[in-house]
């Protein structure tokens, strides 16, 4: 320990820490712009000055690391000056465009001008003028005049999203921050610069000029969109969301979160939300009351029937589905209405945080920026900081965008186990390694298997996280939606229904029409089922299908929990209105199974009887469970995405969401004629044709979730050229 | 009051810049006693003996820089600094493009003095026939065995790389030279770490002026010992200075340190004033400096006498103001330069370099008004010693001590509403 002295006070701070971080412990504060406490110190604003003994200069309290006996001087004459003086600096070409400005409020410009700056400025020359809307990507806009030339943007990019896109253009006072070689500003983690950007500079298209930001109301959330479980804050006014902010978590987000996170929440006030039960009576879907609803549910349900989902809904509602469908007598269910085989892998579970101090991370077939894209930041951040090894095991390369060894194979599974025996050097590495992370991404039953026998080879510690699922799919796991004791899976309840051999079927927030690893398999299945019932937020094919539509309020406009990729329970709270008619999820299935719809009470039966997944305690990995995805040979791999993780009509959304491509290998495209952008069908999906030479020779890749992609994942995928770019 | 020609020794004779005559004259002898009789440490232990001091501006002891590289079997680099753009300061350019074997040489001696394999020399982007002719001057040294895979027959390999700025004065701060010799943005980098253990590609790096590395091979011919007889105990050595302004016979001079006087560069080897004209002011070691008026004229050109003076020795660039230089116009020209030239990473030089230009411009135009000089004053305030690099205060630097020493000078603008030498120059 150190020990200094920051404005008369004693501190004792680890070596290494920053004068900064120092006189925040004792509570002293020191006025900064560019320092960011999860990033790296630039010493660029010289908003941070204060007086060292001994030093022959004020120095920059963010960069400066504490040293034994130092003598640290917050608020002299002379660094009150230093501070006012930076500020009427950086006022001095400043638009003042305060009242019509989206930070103005939470800005720290006006606040540390308040609190340090200068009562007024000798500025009596003109402005500089620039941009005032340059869009630099799909989602933000940047205005020039706003900027401070903090570089925190830059440095976000560069250092922690490892894609260095921003950069400064020109110099001194014509320096601008614009995109790099004339890029487009198209990272999945571009919006983490809007709310890092200490002033109005950097805005986003959705919520420019939408809201003052002390009118809006915050609210803690989780976001719904993928396994990593980031935490978020709903900023809400008159009751609806107007945007989407990071709540920083040191186990698992440090305060970052991608685009698909901050912007996906458009679907919320989408003029085409379910927004009250329907019955199809007559042929015609007709609205009826609650009461109706839920008891024609629970009367169908009696028969031979089955659920589907479970993985974008709250745990509450996993937890009573479950013990409905115990009431009913089904154990027909599956949580796994997407390519998934196991939410939760053997071994025990892994955090988050466990990319700290693993030594060793392996990485099963898994598209970290698609499946899992706020955990890539941190897997970067210390693999730069401290060497973190990376194996991808998988029969496609480029699947990691940060440095790593790839160990490309035709078989996760069999490569995996050779590496659990010793063989080769990744496999040395593997058992001499003090702790070792395996991240997969949840498809397949014999990886499934062969990394339960690789967490058996090794002496040391080693845990497992699954990336390749969806917010809850871990919870809805737990809780028991799967099937067992010869129940059927997904594929089966579906079969069974296609022949004529289910009663009923509920299928809660998918849409299995277009979701359903098997297109025709689901449309025969509905065509078939006597009685469909789909509860959800948002209409889709296949609640056009059903014969009963349950409208259900949206994360956002409910309670619960949602249990991430490590098992971890996570508190959303309701905060934005929703429509009358719209239940909670849990409420609708508090009212089949006929229990009162108190959320204390089910909170508190749920957490006494999941108790591990509310514990501080490392979770229990899974044993194999019965049915799941299986990948068809010879058909497409199911690829995933982000932006497909649950479709939603959302007009923003789907304005920055990447064109709909098919990827293929080279020696596929080839064979069909076809080059890049050309367009092409697959088993009935059309898309424009990318040729990836990352793929392994013969391979087609559709993303899963995207339109008309089930097609594709069920039949031999034969490409067909359809026309070329340039026609 | 004569020049001592060390490093200049040679620099009129005809064709020096060509290989077989720079070898008639002696060249390459220290070198070839370096790789062939010395051990590297023996060679820098003659650096430090000599106690040469860096002739970029800071006048760092050049063997005690060379020191601190640490002994960890990394890849070491040698850089040298050839950026200059310092306003007033040109005798790099003549080295090189008068004699470009001497920095050759000096630069060769010196990676293996460091156990580098590489060196880099980095040009200011206006040198473009100074690149030339280093060009050729390195593949006669490389056709001769004095630069390559195998130096002399000695082993050891010593390959010289050259590179073109795109022209930034901030490129000559060492670190911003790092960055754009990687090719990247030429803006300086936080330090610690220092050069010596991270510098270029992250590797342990000396970075040394065009003059400075040229100094080793004089060091080596006459001993390091013998180099440090030569000027004063904390100023050893000759050092190269370049008179500009209003002065009859402006150029580069080589002289002795301490054993001149300011007035005696000025006045005697530069042929002092124009006709009728007198001088008012000296700035002594580049636009970055302070400026000394005519009772400070007898300062010793050394480092300490001209601390003790208050300004720097920095660069050797002697920039005369005579009766007819308006302060505010030269004091207005310096910061236009300080203004373009800011890399604009940190808040006070870049805000504060485009403000006082401002100001300064309106004044200049008769638009002062009352209260600006206090203001300029105070702003000088807000920028020295606060900014990131040093190109803050070495933007401030004549501005300040013009305010003070000129002080009339700048009111009558602003009391006039134009320049009370107006009548004088027309
Ligand atoms: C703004 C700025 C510009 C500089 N320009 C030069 C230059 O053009 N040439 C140079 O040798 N040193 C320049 N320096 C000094 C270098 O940073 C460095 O101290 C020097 O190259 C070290 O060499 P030396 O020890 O041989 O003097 C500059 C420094 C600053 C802050
Ligand atoms: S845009 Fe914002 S974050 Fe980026 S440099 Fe400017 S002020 Fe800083
Ligand atoms: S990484 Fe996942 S949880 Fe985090 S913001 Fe993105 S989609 Fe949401
Ligand atoms: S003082 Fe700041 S803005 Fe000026 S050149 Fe140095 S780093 Fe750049
Ligand atoms: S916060 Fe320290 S210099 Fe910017």
């Amino acid at each position: 320990m150190i020990t200094l002295t920051v404005d008369d006070r004693e501190v004792q701070v680890q070596p290494g820490t920053l004068i900064i971080d120092a006189a925040k412990a004792v509570g002293i504060e020191i006025p900064v712009f560019c320092y960011h406490p999860r990033m790296d110190p630039a010493a660029a604003c010289r908003m941070c000055l204060v007086r060292v003994e001994k030093m022959p200069k004020l120095m920059p309290a963010c960069a400066t690391p504490v040293s034994e006996g130092m003598v640290v001087h917050t608020d002299t004459d002379e660094v009150q000056k230093a501070h006012a003086g930076v500020l009427e600096f950086l006022l001095a070409n400043h638009p003042l465009d305060c009242p019509i400005c989206d930070k103005g409020g939470e800005c720290e410009l006006q606040d540390n001008s308040i609190a340090y700056g200068p009562r007024a400025t000798r500025f009596a020359d003109s402005k500089r003028h620039l941009d005032k809307a340059r869009a630099l990507g799909p989602i933000v806009e940047l205005d020039q005049e706003r900027c401070i030339q903090c570089t925190r943007c830059i440095r976000f990019m560069d250092e922690v999203a490892g894609d260095p896109v921003l950069t400064v253009h020109d110099r001194g006072g014509h320096a601008v921050i614009d995109t790099a070689e004339n890029r487009t500003f198209d990272s999945i983690f571009s919006g983490n610069t809007i709310e890092i950007c200490p002033v109005g500079a950097l805005t986003s298209r959705p919520f420019r000029f939408k809201a003052r930001p002390w009118d809006l109301d915050e609210v803690d959330s989780v976001c719904p969109h993928c396994p990593v479980g980031c935490n978020i804050k709903l900023s809400v006014r008159h009751g609806e969301v107007k945007r989407i902010l990071s709540r920083d978590s040191e186990e698992i987000d440090w305060g970052w979160i991608c685009d698909r996170g901050r912007f996906g929440y458009g679907f919320l006030k989408h003029g085409e939300r379910l927004e009250q039960p329907m019955l199809r009576k007559d042929g015609k879907l007709a609205p009826v009351s609650w009461d109706e609803a839920v008891s024609v549910l629970r009367e169908r349900m009696q028969g031979n029937s089955g659920a589907l989902g479970g993985g974008r809904h709250s745990l509450e509602a996993a937890y009573l589905l479950r013990r409905f469908l115990d009431q009913v007598g089904t154990k027909n269910v599956d949580h796994r209405v997407l390519p998934l085989y196991s939410a939760i892998a053997p071994g025990p579970v892994g955090r988050i945080d466990d990319v700290n101090d693993a030594d060793l991370l392996i990485s099963l077939d898994v598209e970290l920026l698609e499946e899992a894209p706020v955990l890539a930041l941190r897997m970067r951040e210390f693999q730069r900081k401290r060497g973190l090894r990376i194996v991808s095991v998988s029969p496609r390369r480029g699947l990691l965008d940060m440095p790593h060894q790839e160990a490309q194979t035709p078989d996760v599974a069999a490569t995996l186990r050779a590496i659990a025996q010793g063989e080769g050097d990744i496999g040395q590495e593997f058992l001499a390694a003090q702790k070792v992370l395996l991240l997969w991404n949840g498809r397949s039953e014999d990886v499934f298997s062969a990394i339960g026998a690789a967490v058996a080879a090794r002496s040391g510690e080693t845990a497992t996280l699954v990336a390749g699922s969806l917010a809850n799919s871990f919870g809805a796991q737990a809780a028991g939606l799967l099937p067992k004791d010869g129940g059927l899976d997904a594929r089966g309840m579906l079969e069974a229904a296609a022949a004529g051999q289910l009663d009923a079927l509920l299928v809660i927030g998918h849409d299995i029409l277009s979701e359903f690893p098997d297109a025709e398999l689901a449309a025969q299945a509905i065509e078939k089922v006597p009685f469909l019932a789909v509860a959800g937020t948002v209409p889709s094919e296949t609640t056009g299908r059903a014969d009963l539509v349950l409208p259900l309020a949206a994360w956002a406009e409910s309670d619960g929990h949602f249990v991430n990729m490590e098992g971890r329970a996570q508190p959303y709270a309701a905060g934005s209105d929703r429509s009358p008619q719209l239940v909670d999820d849990w409420e609708l299935m508090a009212r089949l199974l006929g229990i009162a719809p108190d959320y204390e009470a089910i909170l508190a039966e749920v957490q006494s009887a999941l108790a591990p997944l509310f514990a501080a305690e490392r979770r229990q990995g899974a044993e194999a469970p019965e049915g799941g995805y299986r990948p068809v040979p010879g058909a497409a791999i199911a690829g995933a995405s982000i932006y497909y993780k649950g479709v939603t009509p959302d007009p923003f959304l789907n304005s920055i969401v990447p064109q709909t491509r098919v990827a293929v290998a080279p020696d596929v495209a080839e064979a069909a004629g076809a080059a890049e952008d050309d367009e092409v069908e697959v088993s009935g999906l059309r898309a424009a044709l990318h040729v990836d030479p990352d793929l392994p020779p013969g391979a087609v890749l559709v993303r899963a979730g995207q339109e008309g992609a089930n097609h594709a994942l069920t039949r031999a995928a034969e490409v067909r050229a359809l026309a070329r770019r340039s026609e | 009051m004569p020049e001592t020609r060390i490093l200049f020794k040679h620099i009129d004779v005809p064709g020096i810049d060509r290989i077989d005559v720079y070898e008639q004259h002696g060249g390459y002898q220290s070198l070839r006693k370096a790789v062939l009789d010395m051990t590297p440490e023996s060679v820098a232990q003659e650096v430090m003996t000599s106690n040469l001091r860096g002739r970029g501006g800071a006048g760092f002891p050049t063997g005690r820089k060379w020191s601190f590289l640490p002994k960890d079997g990394r890849t070491r680099y040698l850089v040298c600094n050839a950026d200059e753009s310092e306003p007033g300061t040109c005798k790099d350019q003549e080295l090189i493009y008068k004699n470009p074997h001497l920095l050759i040489e000096g630069v060769a001696a010196s990676a293996y003095a460091i156990g580098a394999e590489d060196a880099f020399i980095y040009l200011r982007g206006e040198f473009k026939v100074g690149y030339a002719i280093l060009e050729r001057a390195i593949a006669e040294a490389r056709a001769k065995g004095y630069v390559g895979d195998d130096v002399l027959g000695s082993g050891r390999r010593i390959e010289i790389t050259l590179y073109l700025g795109a022209g930034a004065y901030i490129c000559g701060e060492e670190t911003a030279l790092l960055n754009s010799l990687e090719g990247k943005r030429g803006q300086p980098r936080l330090k610690p770490p220092f050069p010596a253990t991270a510098g270029l590609y992250g590797m342990p790096t000396v970075v040394n002026n065009v003059e400075t590395l040229a100094a080793v091979v004089p060091i080596l011919e006459m001993g390091g010992a013998e180099y440090s007889k030569l000027g004063s105990e904390k100023s050893a050595g000759t050092k190269l200075f370049s008179v500009s302004g209003t002065v009859r016979n402006p150029g580069n001079f080589e002289v002795e340190l301490n054993k001149v006087t300011l007035r005696e560069l000025v006045y005697d080897l530069a042929g002092g004033p124009l006709e009728g004209r007198e001088i008012k002011g000296i700035i002594p070691g580049g636009s970055s400096v302070p400026i000394l008026t005519p009772d400070k004229f007898d300062v010793a050109l050394d480092y300490e006498s001209l601390a003790a003076a208050g300004t720097m020795l920095g660069s050797g660039g002697v920039i005369v103001l005579d009766d007819h230089s308006c302060i505010v116009k030269s004091t207005l020209r310096l910061m236009e330069f300080y203004r373009h030239e800011s890399c604009g990473f940190c808040t006070p030089c870049r805000e504060g370099t485009m403000w006082l230009d401002q100001v300064l411009e309106r004044i200049e135009a008769g638009l002062g008004r009352p209260g600006d000089l206090e203001m300029l004053a105070d702003l000088c305030v807000n920028i020295e010693g606060r900014t990131f690099c040093p190109l803050g205060d070495a933007a401030i630097g004549v501005l300040k001590s013009g305010l003070e020493l000129y002080h009339e000078e700048y009111q009558a603008h602003i009391d006039q509403g134009c320049c009370p030498l107006g009548e004088v120059v027309r």
